[in-house]
């Protein structure tokens, strides 16, 4: 069995790399905390390349406006068709922001509308136990972006399978430090993304 | 005018003759005599007459198959006495159908057909294939009522097949990997019922590291079959009973080399194969994965080899089945495959799961899957007409009126010479 691999998406528009920390810190919660084998290094591909089929995994954020090429979109259609995850997070934690608007335009284009994951929902369940729904980011909590506390995150599924999760708790800010300084944490903010992985893994 | 003395010995041969023929009627010399039948078509009424009034011998020719019901006729007219022979007064091509549940979860039929050209498969609603070679084929088909072949040469039809409830509910036990979840995302699609036993184990998870939502206990009476993905997997409590009491076990990848299934397992496992580099992406996919070489058991059957090795084996267990799988990552070929290769790898996953399964259903009826081969069983190769003894060929008529003729000659013979 091959291990889990990490993978940021590079698309064409906007600033793909915006997080640079997130894989590393991700891989590192999932080590800590489950016994899944993961690759020690995340991966960067290119959202409209062939390499993305060998990754049922990957993870967008941005900035900046994004608009998919013609063959970004065709490539990410036929990703989420033979089942692929994908998890999108806005990096600004902004309702009216530009990635916010033009990221949930292209996502319905390919994926279908995003809809609200309810609070029961496994997703906040399958490892890590997140009665209320997905936590909280220290963003929110201190009133940066757009001062609101978002308290749902969003997805699209395909055959009854939960295919896109879209976040704009800006868990990109959350998550984008070195995985060393975890242990000036008293709880690790980064136990969140192990459900992501989990999930993926087995739903 | 003969002499007193021979007219003596005219009436006593006469007398003699009339009590020969009624000794012939009283010994039972059929009641009619040989009955030939031309045409097929005209077996049903033949037989009834037969039956009303017996006959020494049928001789039967046919120019098409004849039903089952015709064919067990003959069968007991032979039994009781009748001389029976045939012969076919054209060629007539063999017709068979075959119908075994497919096992899949829509309770379809695996339906094999030999017929000849021009032959059409049908139900109770229409045509579901025409046959356009000399040539066997096979497919699936959805139950259905009053199934058959229809050929020029006749009709088959197979033992009906009704739907019944039965457990279509397959476990995925895996350690967590992206193996269990395409396995089990294909068998969804192609309507198995499936519950996962996926474990993500150690950690500092609180609240316990097992991701499941399989139900506490394997039973034949409501799961049909377990696959375990890998080594890894956790062997579920009582695997062993439940296939050995008919369920059904894939073992995936290097599963069979576990202890916990080393007794149920049709195979052990060797080094790996290499992928095919490229042939992902390639008319024959599976050769782009990599495989475990297994080494199959006495009791097993291989059933795919890549080269001259075995990568799926499968044997019985008691009452179940259970399939050695030793290609890993069929996931990479539902990613990055050809076009179309997610309903391949799943229609394949199926396959696989299916041929460990009971069938989901039961035979309600006998019918003539084989009319020509059940034909020659039952009367043997053709045969020319039989030559039956001169009584056998007379009618009872016939006999009574020689009976008659002689005493009235007799007694005729008497009163012309004066004798009462």
């Amino acid at each position: 069995m091959s291990p889990f691999t990490f993978v940021t998406l590079q698309y064409e528009s906007g600033d793909w790399d915006s997080a640079p920390l997130v894989a590393a810190n991700v891989i590192d919660a999932v080590v800590r905390h489950t016994s899944l084998e993961v690759t020690p290094a995340g991966r960067q591909v290119a959202l409209g390349s062939s390499e993305l089929l060998g990754y049922p995994f990957a993870f967008l954020t941005g900035h900046l406006p994004v608009r998919f090429t013609a063959q970004e979109r065709a490539g990410l259609r036929t990703w989420l068709d033979r089942g692929g995850f994908l998890f999108v997070d806005d990096h600004n934690h902004d309702v009216d922001g530009i990635f916010h608007k033009t990221v949930v335009e292209e996502l319905a284009a390919v994926a279908g509308p995003l809809s609200r994951l309810p609070t029961n929902h496994p997703l906040y369940r399958v490892h890590f136990q997140w009665p209320d729904g997905p936590p909280n980011t220290s963003h929110e909590l201190n009133g940066w972006g757009d001062n609101l506390v978002h308290e749902y995150l969003q997805g699209a599924s395909r055959a009854g399978r939960l295919s896109v999760l879209y976040s704009n708790k800006d868990y990109s800010s959350e998550w984008n430090f070195h995985p060393d300084n975890k242990r000036f944490y008293a709880i690790d903010n980064t136990r969140f993304a192990v459900n992501v992985v989990v999930y993926a893994l087995t739903r | 005018m003969p002499s007193p003395g021979s007219r003596r010995w005219l009436e006593r041969g006469a007398t003699a003759l009339g009590l020969a023929a009624m000794a012939a009627m009283a010994l039972g010399a059929p009641d009619a005599p040989p009955l030939a039948v031309a045409h097929t078509r005209d077996l049903p009424g033949a037989l009834r007459a037969a039956t009303r009034r017996p006959v020494a011998a049928l001789r039967i020719e046919l120019d098409s198959l004849a039903g089952a019901r015709d064919r067990a006729w003959v069968r007991a007219l032979r039994r009781a006495g009748t001389v029976v022979s045939w012969g076919a007064s054209r060629a007539i091509s063999p017709l068979t159908v075959t119908v075994d549940p497919a096992g899949t979860p829509d309770g379809a039929l695996a339906v094999r057909v030999l017929a000849p050209q021009g032959s059409r498969l049908r139900d109770a609603v229409g045509d579901l294939w025409r046959i356009d070679a000399d040539d066997a084929i096979e497919g699936r088909a959805a139950p259905g009522t009053g199934l058959g072949v229809a050929a020029p040469s006749g009709v088959a039809t197979p033992p009906a097949f009704e739907h019944v409830a039965s457990p279509q509910r397959v476990r995925v036990v895996a350690a967590a990997s992206w193996e269990g979840r395409f396995v089990a995302e294909a068998l969804r699609g192609e309507g198995w019922e499936v519950e996962t036993d996926f474990t993500v184990t150690a950690g500092a998870a609180p609240t316990g590291a097992r991701t499941t939502t399989a139900s506490a206990r394997l039973d034949t009476a409501t799961h049909a079959a377990v696959v375990l993905v890998g080594r890894a997997a956790p062997v579920p409590p009582g695997l062993a009973a439940f296939v050995r009491s008919g369920g059904g076990l894939v073992l995936l990848g290097d599963a069979a080399s576990g202890p916990a299934v080393a007794a149920l397992s049709p195979a052990t496992v060797g080094p790996s194969l290499p992928p095919t580099l490229g042939a992902l992406a390639s008319a024959t996919p599976r050769r782009g994965l990599r495989a475990w070489r297994l080494r199959p058991d006495p009791a097993a059957v291989a059933l795919e080899r890549r080269g001259a090795d075995v990568v799926v084996a499968a044997r019985r267990a008691a009452l179940g089945r259970v399939l050695a799988v030793g290609y890993d990552e069929s996931w990479r070929w539902r990613m990055e495959g050809p076009e179309g290769s997610v309903d391949a790898h799943a229609a394949w996953w199926s396959g696989l799961v299916a041929s460990v399964t009971r069938g989901p259903g039961a035979w309600v009826s006998d019918g003539d899957p084989a009319p020509w081969a059940a034909w020659h069983a039952a009367l043997g190769a053709p045969s020319a007409a039989p030559v039956l003894p001169v009584l056998a060929r007379l009618d009872d008529r016939w006999l009574l009126a020689v009976a008659l003729l002689s005493f009235l000659t007799g007694w005729l013979s008497r009163r012309l010479r004066g004798v009462p």
